[in-house]
């Protein structure tokens, strides 16, 4: 098999003081989809903002490494150049900054150069195309007044355009209705590919129907409980989580 | 607690000071631009809004950062009349707006924006008497105060409702950001209301920028100096947004800096 494209390796961390984390293990293989799913406040939030490096989180034990190299000191933007990617649960507004400014100045930030303007407008045209987003979205204040599923399908845009190999979803599914869900969910199952790796955290299996995992891991108590295959899933669907608790 | 003022009573020159009186007729509509940046430390301004019309006036202070300046501002609004003010306070060692504006006829709407961008030792303040005589009227203040190095920006703003002012509808927002440790904001709200049947808000708020924001920012590839100067140019940005004139508020988008590039 193929050197892991993503570990965490034995992960222990703090908030303000409160250990929250407690051992998490997870190897991704290029090309694999693994889910995430598990109680509220169990700490899957809190693994998806350790991944992206929130200086709030303090990793006290373990390892996360990306194509082998490890990301654990570095900062959020050094993550995101190594194209590492989360797709925020709540993405925050900020006033007075233009979508367009804010995917110009990313992109670049990201891909170290910037593109044309042609070029960037028609790149970002052809993917609102895709998540059915009107271009008068571009001159809006980010987030500013969004409504769930707008949020989410700019993240989704945000995760095409910037193409990381290694996405974290946190609760992408989450404030979506039906419509919302498909679109954003075949985007996301479009960008699956097989140099790339995605970890989604879910509490819901209704996402997966759309993203098939290739793996689902029950995570309480900060760490990983129980893993096993798509079916694991649907289980948690049907019997929820009392059982693998309790295990 | 006294409130700080930059210009003493003693530092004004005597007799009345020089007024440039601008105003549109009844019905009538204009757009104004008016840029400070000389013409005596002391200077007084006139803007009226005849009945029924819209009198919009963006005044854009920028005077040499070694020099003081002082401006007085009157302003009214007739019955049915928007008068709009949108005062940016950039330049100076020291400037002070004094506005004193009146709604004095039923249907009237005073709609004020002002920023305060200060850097390095300046002083800026503004001191705002919005007042609403007769009934009906409207107001709505709204001010931003983005304090950088060792300045010092100050709001003090006032909504005076009359005893007849009955269904008046006033609000006032400062919002300001402190970013420097020995930046100073201070922030004085007030509202003084004589009549039982009306609307009214106020509120104040002060902080530095929002860690939270910047790691979003910072996700996307920002280094943290870029994400701090994002917010930073978000914050001075909002109080233009509402210039209707394109061309205006590009230019002064561009003069403090947080001009961004047109999507089309």
């Amino acid at each position: 098999m193929s050197a892991p494209l993503f570990q965490i390796e034995n992960l222990h961390v703090a908030v303000e003081g409160k250990k929250v984390l407690n051992g998490v293990n997870l190897t991704i293989h290029r090309g694999e989809v693994h889910a995430i799913m598990g109680r509220n406040g169990t700490g899957k939030t809190t693994l998806a903002y350790t991944l992206m490096g929130h200086p709030k989180y303090e990793v006290l034990q373990g390892r996360i490494l990306l194509d082998g190299e490890d990301l654990t000191a570095l900062k959020p933007e050094e993550r995101a150049r190594k194209r590492l990617f989360l797709a925020f649960q709540y993405p925050v507004a900020i006033p007075g900054v233009t979508v367009a400014s804010f995917l110009r100045a990313s992109l670049k930030a990201v891909r170290g150069s910037e593109l044309e303007p042609s070029k960037f407008r028609a790149l970002i045209k052809e993917e609102l195309s895709h998540l059915g987003i009107s271009e008068k979205f571009m001159t809006r204040a980010l987030n500013e007044g969004f409504s769930g599923g707008e949020k989410k399908r700019l993240e989704t845009l945000q995760l095409r355009l910037l193409q990381p190999k290694m996405a974290v979803l946190d609760e992408t599914d989450s404030g979506l209705d039906i419509d919302a869900l498909r679109v954003v969910s075949e985007n996301l199952q479009s960008y699956r590919g097989s140099g790339r790796g995605m970890l989604v955290i879910t509490h819901y299996q209704r996402m997966l129907n759309y993203i098939k995992p290739d793996f689902v891991h029950v995570f309480g108590s900060g760490r990983i409980l129980q893993s096993g295959g798509a079916e694991l899933a649907l289980k948690l669907e049907e019997q929820g989580y009392e059982w693998v608790e309790g295990a | 607690m006294k409130e700080p003022v930059l210009f003493k009573e003693s530092e004004f020159p005597s007799g009345a000071l020089p007024t440039v009186s601008e105003g549109v007729p009844a019905f009538g509509k204009r757009f104004l631009f008016v840029e400070v940046n000389g013409g005596g430390s002391f200077q007084a301004y006139r803007f009226h809004a005849a009945r029924d019309s819209v009198l919009e006036v963006v005044l854009f202070q920028d005077v040499p950062m070694d020099q003081d300046v002082f401006l007085r501002i009157h302003a009214d609004a007739e019955s049915g009349a928007t008068l709009r003010l949108t005062l940016v306070q950039k330049g100076a060692s020291r400037g002070q707006i004094d506005l004193l504006a009146s709604a004095t006829g039923t249907g009237a709407s005073i709609e004020v924006h002002a920023l305060h961008h200060s850097k390095e030792s300046q002083k800026h303040a503004l001191r705002a008497d919005v007042h609403h005589p007769v009934p009906g009227t409207r107001s709505d203040l709204q001010v931003w105060c983005a304090a950088d190095g060792t300045s010092r920006s100050i709001f003090n703003g006032l909504i005076r409702i009359d005893r007849g002012a009955s269904k008046t509808e006033a609000f006032q927002k400062n919002r300001n950001l402190l970013l420097s440790d020995r930046a100073v904001i201070d922030s004085f709200p007030k509202l003084l209301i004589a009549n039982d049947d009306v609307k009214c808000a106020h509120g104040s708020s002060t902080s530095s920028l929002d860690p939270e924001q910047a790691y979003y920012l910072q996700s996307r590839g920002l280094s943290h100096a870029d994400a701090e100067a994002t917010l930073t140019r978000g914050f001075l940005r909002q109080a233009l947004e509402s210039i209707s004139d394109e061309a205006c508020r590009g230019t002064l988008q561009s003069r403090l800096g947080v001009l961004e590039e047109d999507w089309i």
